[in-house]
């Protein structure tokens, strides 16, 4: 039981460490990239999209 | 000539002796052929996923029908054969002497498949594959703190059900922690995970998760109605100000560079998430021809020879091994803290935003691609059909899968560590 609490323990702070650290890396390339700002419009469009498609595959 | 229908028709000579025998399994046969009737009729009706739902249900009714008295290894080797050992002519999943496997290759039509595909993982990279060629990590890019907040919340069955496991008795460390994994909602990993920390409980861990994966398509709705009042459900997301746009060779640099770092950090999951980032890859690659063989014919392919072969596994034996009670309960307690802790985590976030967040988007960190996605917008749109949430079920959903591979690969470095 200790070494599977200390494996859930583990893996809470570890998993959230490095699942913070790929949208960090993530956040960062963004930056480095220069990524522009823009209009929401065509990301919604996209999603729009996306659902539409999806809800009638149901 | 003696013409001895019996013979003709083994079935009936089949329950006749398992009756004598052992009734248990005769009633577990018939109820599981029941079973498989009514995953096909389910998958059918779209109450549960049909494409894994249809081979799986018509295999598991089969197989439970197409049971007879076969020796195989000892025909093949001419030495005395046991009339009455049963088997079937689709696979042998206990098998593991490589000479018998090579036999068993040339007889059971589906044990090749099993053999060089299945029990090592290579159907769940393949599927894995096909996954990523669908991911758009845009939607992760667009918002990576927010859609990994709510996936680390959805992992609350995967973290919980670990210790809960072991208050199981006989409950092994590695057969813990490969059904707390079902928590994670990802098929491949769950099968992937099992068969590096629990090889012997495998087979019945990877039923149970898709099992529940199905099932939780049709029953995620009611859990949201039941946790989430309808004027939070249609909760209309407002416009963001900035949001990043990433070109396809960012995302690229991003797959590349995550896939590197991330088998670096975790060798022992390391096939898993290049499955994944190829997939992203290829499709940020602009490779149409691998694009179309990846998303549609090696994702297909595998899902419905993964349908079969899940089916097919459940063979009324295998099922009523007592291994399998704990394993059902388990499963259903680790989807369901995953599903709670995902709308924990939208709860949040409406909080954190001064209630400009839709707490549905939550159980869509519960990744199960798209199908937890789909869920969030369906029952969102239901109370206003104005509300897109989408494009933040996605980024969440697509965490979710990153987040699973990250822990399943803890959980395996532990695990292996500790025997």
């Amino acid at each position: 039981m200790s070494a599977a609490l200390q494996i859930m323990f583990t893996a809470i702070i570890l998993g959230s460490i490095v699942g913070f650290a790929v949208s960090g890396l993530i956040y960062v390339l963004c930056k480095i990239i220069s990524l522009t700002s823009k209009d929401d419009s065509e990301e919604m469009a996209h999603a729009v999209a996306i659902a539409v498609a999806l809800s009638k595959k149901g | 000539m003696n013409i001895e229908f019996s013979k003709i028709f083994q079935g009936f000579e089949v329950i006749a002796y398992q009756w004598e025998t052992d009734w248990k399994v005769v009633i577990a046969r018939v109820v599981l052929m029941l079973l498989g009737i009514v995953l096909v009729y389910l998958g059918r009706k779209g109450v549960l996923e049909p494409l894994l739902m249809i081979p799986m249900g018509l295999g598991m009714s089969t197989i439970n029908a197409g049971m007879m008295f076969f020796d195989p290894i000892n025909m093949a080797a001419k030495t005395t054969v046991d009339a009455h050992k049963i088997g079937t002519l689709f696979l042998d999943s206990i098998e593991s002497n490589n000479d018998h496997l090579m036999t068993l290759c040339q007889i059971d039509w589906l044990q090749p498949v099993y053999t060089f595909a299945f029990s090592n993982g290579l159907i769940a990279c393949l599927i894995f594959i096909g996954i990523g060629s669908l991911l758009d990590i845009g939607f992760i890019m667009a918002r990576p703190f927010q859609s990994m907040f709510i996936a680390l919340f959805a992992e609350l069955g995967t973290f919980l059900t670990l210790p809960i496991a072991m208050l199981f008795p006989n409950m092994k460390l590695g057969e813990a922690a490969s059904i707390a994994l079902v928590g994670g909602a990802d098929g491949p990993m769950v099968l992937f995970g099992s068969l590096k920390m629990a090889p012997d409980l495998f087979v019945p861990i990877t039923v149970v998760a898709y099992l529940y994966l199905a099932l939780a398509y049709g029953g995620f709705p009611y859990l949201i109605r039941f946790l989430v009042p309808k004027k939070l459900r249609g909760i209309a997301m407002p416009a963001e100000k900035k949001t990043f746009k990433a070109t396809a060779e960012e995302k690229l640099i991003f797959a590349v560079i995550a896939c590197v770092l991330l088998s670096f950090l975790f060798p022992v999951a390391s096939p898993l998430f290049f499955a994944l980032f190829l997939g992203i890859a290829i499709r940020e690659s602009g490779l149409e021809k691998f694009q179309y063989l990846v998303s549609e014919i090696v994702l297909y392919g595998s899902t419905l020879s993964l349908g079969l072969l899940l089916g097919v596994l459940c063979d009324a034996k295998t099922i009523m091994s007592p291994a399998v009670l704990p394993l059902l309960i388990l499963g259903m307690l680790s989807l369901g803290l995953s599903a709670v802790g995902g709308l924990i985590g939208g709860y949040l976030m409406y909080f954190f935003t001064g209630g400009k967040y839709n707490p549905v988007i939550g159980i869509a960190g519960v990744s199960c691609v798209p199908s937890t996605a789909k869920v969030a917008q369906k029952e969102a749109s239901k109370e206003n059909p104005g509300a897109i949430i989408m494009q933040y079920a996605l980024g969440a959903n697509i965490c979710g899968v990153i987040t699973t591979a990250i822990i399943t690969a803890i959980y395996i470095s532990m695990v292996m560590a500790t025997k």
